[in-house]
């Protein structure tokens, strides 16, 4: 095993941020078999059928089995359709949607997860600085300029197909996103208020004592639904709107482009989950577990929090009805946005009394 | 019988399922458990025969079967109803825009040969005369139990390597009838 | 005063309904569910289920007259055997509609509905049930 590296400084960095960067992005692809896998099953159960079993033990293989023949289809070009932009627009959705596994601490929960096997394997404990996510000062500015890029990235997927359910897809999904930008951006300057930082470590260590949902409850319940309006989910998955435009930008797409797609969408969706659990819920803070599973709790807790809110996403879209463009519209402009400045200044009052209780520091 | 023939010669038969390379065995195994799903309902079989096997009942997603909308995300049509002159031509652009590999059921006896309108001036003599068809159900409406079957055999079907068709006949497909006003 | 009443309503009826709707939803997870497994589990179909039809040919006298009231005329009578002048209905169920009037009409009784939903078929000349297959319906296999 390795122990010591011996490299130049610039070449550590570099091999360093390599190693964490693809552990990330496997940890993604991994989670959103999961997610997709999950949310047929319990999709299916909240409608009391059984959702896929045939493939592998409780269909645990049927995502495996969609991959394989998703990329082994035939790719349509529409002809015309801009041939390249068409074929390019999808690897570049994919590589902003994953571009925010690397700053989310994906990469803390996969090395410290294998700090169980340190007493086996004693250079293990070595891994634990390869962890860069926590170097990102200002990680949640940075997560919510590469989403800024998904609007445009959607409206052009949308118009280079030249097809009418593609265009209107399109522009739908350019007028919900950069409309809920604005209140999610409040919401998440009331969360920088309380912590006076953007790096999601310092966020989580600042919620030792109590933990943000305590303390701005509505910032809470904001973020969730401008999360679930980012990330185009039920009850705001207007743009793909199966029964209204066939699958809105991206009806055009077949095969291995339509997979990218499909991943940058549920990426998006887990990487909210998981910024929900680490704004909101303390992260990786919880009881440590007992045993030589004590390197393992941060890692435990960070997950379940994130897979109970992928769980609720949904639930939220087995739940609830689908809302219409102009209703989503005036939400957003009339109550939404109102909400989130009062929310601000309700952040400021409960900080100053958060602060004196000396709950936060 | 129909425009099955003219796929007949381009199907790459192979005999036994034994004899695959790994990587065609792989493939062939994703195609037979996720089976996308393009509901091409015409008449009130779509109701009967289509949405009960969706239903939690018969559920038809324990195989893999996923309803999409856009064909060029599907693998498996659908079929219910009578073809009549009007309707083969969107059948054939909905059967042209889905990706290869591309599978047919055609269900119920006015898909298969026109039912109690077959021989009307309107109505063709089934669904096979516009597009290749792999499987055909009969039943007036079928059973959910029989669509379930349709798609085993399918799967059966695809095992065989008996749908494994890659391109259209270079001659390209059968003129259709144009002028159907009466 | 009314104005703050109604605000107060509408955040209620909101927080309310998301509520029962996610209640609702979540629920049905741990319910039982209905589903039939089909291939390992069948359904008790009814007595008078509309199957595949089929025919007893030691009951049937071959007098037609199925094939004359068939609707969609999907029985075809044809000679029992080779030379023999005995008559025997064949069906073709790519035209059946399962009406059941040719089991009404049956003088003897001799052709009538099974249970039989299997039939499937991968060419059309699969779906035509000659005096072979109409004889014994619920032991045909399809390859």
């Amino acid at each position: 095993m390795i122990t010591e590296l011996y490299l130049p400084p610039f070449l550590y960095d570099i091999f360093k941020s390599a190693v964490a960067t693809i552990i990330a992005i496997v940890f993604t692809l991994l989670n959103v078999i999961i997610f997709i896998y999950a949310e047929r099953k319990v999709w299916a159960r909240s409608m009391q059928r059984m959702g896929p079993t045939y493939v592998g033990k409780w269909g645990s293989l049927q995502l495996i089995a969609d991959l394989i023949k998703l990329l082994s289809k035939e790719i349509i070009v529409p002809s015309k359709a801009n041939r390249v932009a068409f074929l390019l627009l999808p690897i570049l959705v994919a590589i902003v949607s994953l571009m925010i596994a690397i700053i989310l601490p994906y990469d803390y929960v996969v090395f410290y997860t294998l700090q169980i096997f340190q007493p086996l394997i004693p250079s293990v404990s070595y891994l634990t600085k390869f962890v860069v996510s926590n170097s990102f000062t200002a990680g949640l500015f940075i997560i919510y300029v590469v989403l800024g890029l998904n609007p445009v990235l959607i409206l052009l997927t949308g118009w280079v197909s030249n097809n009418k359910y593609t265009v209107v897809g399109g522009f739908r999904a350019a007028a919900q996103l950069l409309s809920f930008e604005i209140p999610l951006l409040v919401v998440i300057a009331s969360v920088v208020v309380l912590t006076n930082s953007l790096n999601l470590y310092d966020i989580v260590n600042m919620q030792q004592k109590v933990w943000f949902v305590i303390v701005a409850p509505l910032a809470f319940i904001l973020f969730l639904i401008t999360t679930l309006a980012e990330g185009e989910r039920t009850p705001f998955d207007i743009p793909d709107a199966e029964s209204e435009i066939i699958a809105g930008w991206n009806t055009e797409y077949s095969a291995a482009p339509y997979a990218l797609l499909l991943m940058g969408m549920y990426a998006r969706a887990f990487f909210s989950a998981t910024l929900i659990a680490i704004l909101f819920f303390g992260g990786w803070l919880g009881p440590t577990l007992p045993g030589f599973l004590a390197p393992f709790s941060g890692p435990f807790w960070l997950m379940l929090k994130t897979y109970f809110f992928m769980i609720l996403f949904i639930v939220i879209r087995a739940a609830f009805p689908r809302y219409r463009i102009d209703q989503l519209l005036s939400l957003n402009w009339t109550k939404l946005l109102p909400l989130s400045i009062v929310n601000l200044i309700l952040v400021v009052i409960a900080k100053y009394i958060v602060l004196s209780l000396g709950l936060i520091s | 019988m129909g425009i099955n023939n003219i796929f007949q010669d381009l199907r790459i038969k192979i005999v036994d399922p034994k004899k695959l390379s790994f990587v065609d065995k792989l493939l062939v195994w994703s195609r037979r458990n996720s089976l996308w799903l393009l509901v091409f309902g015409i008449k009130c079989c779509a109701i009967e025969d289509l949405m009960v096997p969706g239903a939690s009942n018969y559920d038809f997603e324990r195989f893999g079967v996923l309803p999409r909308n856009s064909p060029r995300q599907c693998d498996l049509m659908i079929i219910t109803g009578p073809i009549t002159h009007k309707m083969s031509q969107p059948l054939r652009t909905l059967y042209e825009q889905m990706a290869e590999p591309k599978y047919v059921i055609a269900t119920g006896e006015c898909s298969i040969c026109g039912g109690p309108w077959k021989g009307m001036y309107s109505v063709l003599d089934g669904a096979d005369q516009v597009i290749p068809v792999d499987v055909y159900i009969p039943g007036c409406p079928p059973k959910p139990e029989s669509l379930i079957e349709g798609i085993i055999k399918l799967e059966e079907k695809i095992l065989k390597g008996e749908v494994r068709r890659k391109f259209l006949p270079p001659t390209g497909l059968p003129q259709l009838k144009t002028d159907w006003r009466c | 005063m009314s104005r703050v009443r109604e605000i107060f309503n509408a955040v209620y009826r909101i927080i309310y309904g998301s509520l029962l709707a996610t209640y609702a939803a979540t629920k049905y997870l741990f319910l039982r569910r209905p589903t039939i497994e089909y291939p390992t589990q069948t359904i008790q179909f009814t007595e008078r289920y509309r199957g595949a039809l089929e025919v007893d040919d030691n009951l049937c006298v071959g007098c037609g007259i199925c094939a004359k009231v068939c609707p969609n005329t999907c029985i075809f009578m044809v000679p029992y055997e080779k030379g023999n002048p005995a008559m025997i209905p064949e069906i073709d169920l790519q035209h059946c509609m399962y009406c059941g009037l040719c089991v009404d009409y049956c003088p003897p009784g001799a052709i009538y509905h099974t249970h039989v939903v299997k039939i499937v078929g991968f060419k059309r000349s699969d779906l035509y049930l000659s005096q072979e297959k109409v004889t014994n319906v619920q032991e045909l296999e399809y390859k």
